[in-house]
């Protein structure tokens, strides 16, 4: 790879905001109304029970997010690569 | 120990989004030197001064298929309707080239393939892939061999499903796979002497035309 491969192609800032959207895509919401939940007393036994679950649930998924942006620094060099090569033949 | 919470909707809530992001890192990481592999591949090719713009256009393509995240997506969720019509049409190859062996079948399905991959770049860039020096080389091989496995290790949700949705049709499978093989030894071989005795009928219309002529 050349040495322009190693330039950071994105940071925390926009992973989080990935992260986000993420959420929004599986349902992570979930894990806020879970929490919320928790804390009705009218709430299922269940939600009463478990509400830091949903706490624990969303910091490790932003944990496992960030592990996957880390590990795909080559998927967006091949990305960047692609796009340069497509404008070069579109030209 | 209880395992009451299997029961509880609210405990798939919370493990959905850690159990497919933990998926997803996993295979990330596991993909990581198979990029790796593309990227260095696709260097020595378009760093070659024999490099053609045909030969840049179906880079771009594999580096397309390598990226992709939607295809596999796609055909998850459409699957059954897939699988189904998958097996119409190998049903439909096998009864239409009845003498034919593995070997032929396989070259065949190889010259289609390698048809179809040359009319996806003819379509995206209106240029003959064909014309690049490295078209037919093993380089090209190996990228597209490794893009589609990128692709597929990308995509570990989609595959899951794609897999889940295997199992559940393996028993359907096997059945139309037996079915073929009972067709094709009791239809399959008179249908393909009949198609003998036919072609043999025209060659010998066409020598008594020929020496009437």
């Amino acid at each position: 790879m050349s040495s322009r491969d190693n330039e950071p192609v994105e940071g925390i800032a926009i992973w989080t905001k990935q992260f986000l959207g993420i959420l929004a895509l599986y349902g992570g919401a979930a894990f806020a109304i879970l929490f919320l939940l928790g804390y009705q007393p009218e709430a299922n036994e269940f939600f009463r029970n478990h509400r830091e679950l949903g706490v624990i649930g969303l910091m490790l998924s932003y944990i496992l997010f960030l592990v996957h942006k880390w590990g795909s620094v080559e998927d967006r060099i091949i990305r960047k690569r692609r796009e340069e090569l497509k404008k070069e033949v579109d030209k | 120990m209880s395992f009451a919470f299997l029961y509880e909707p609210g405990f798939y809530v919370i493990t959905a989004l850690p159990v497919a992001l933990a998926m997803q890192a996993a295979a990330t990481w596991i993909m990581r030197p198979k990029r790796r592999e593309l990227l260095t591949l696709v260097d020595r090719v378009i760093s070659d001064p024999n490099c053609t713009k045909a030969d840049k256009a179906w880079v771009v393509i594999e580096l397309g298929t390598a990226t992709d995240r939607w295809l596999l997506c796609l055909m998850a969720l459409l699957s059954p309707f897939i699988f189904v019509g998958a097996m119409i049409a190998a049903g439909w190859d096998a009864f239409s080239h009845t003498d034919e062996d593995n070997e032929a079948r396989i070259a065949r399905h190889e010259r289609e393939y390698a048809r179809v991959n040359a009319s996806i770049v003819w379509d995206e860039f209106d240029i003959d892939p064909a014309q690049g020096h490295f078209w037919k080389s093993e380089k090209h091989k190996k990228i597209n061999d490794l893009a589609h496995e990128i692709e597929a290790g990308s995509n570990p949700i989609p595959m899951a499903l794609l897999f889940v949705w295997i199992a559940a049709g393996l028993p359907l499978a096997l059945a139309g796979y037996g079915l073929a093989r009972f067709f094709r030894q009791s239809v399959g071989a008179p249908l393909g002497r009949t198609r003998e005795g036919i072609s043999l009928l025209f060659a010998k219309l066409r020598l008594a035309v020929h020496a009437l002529t």
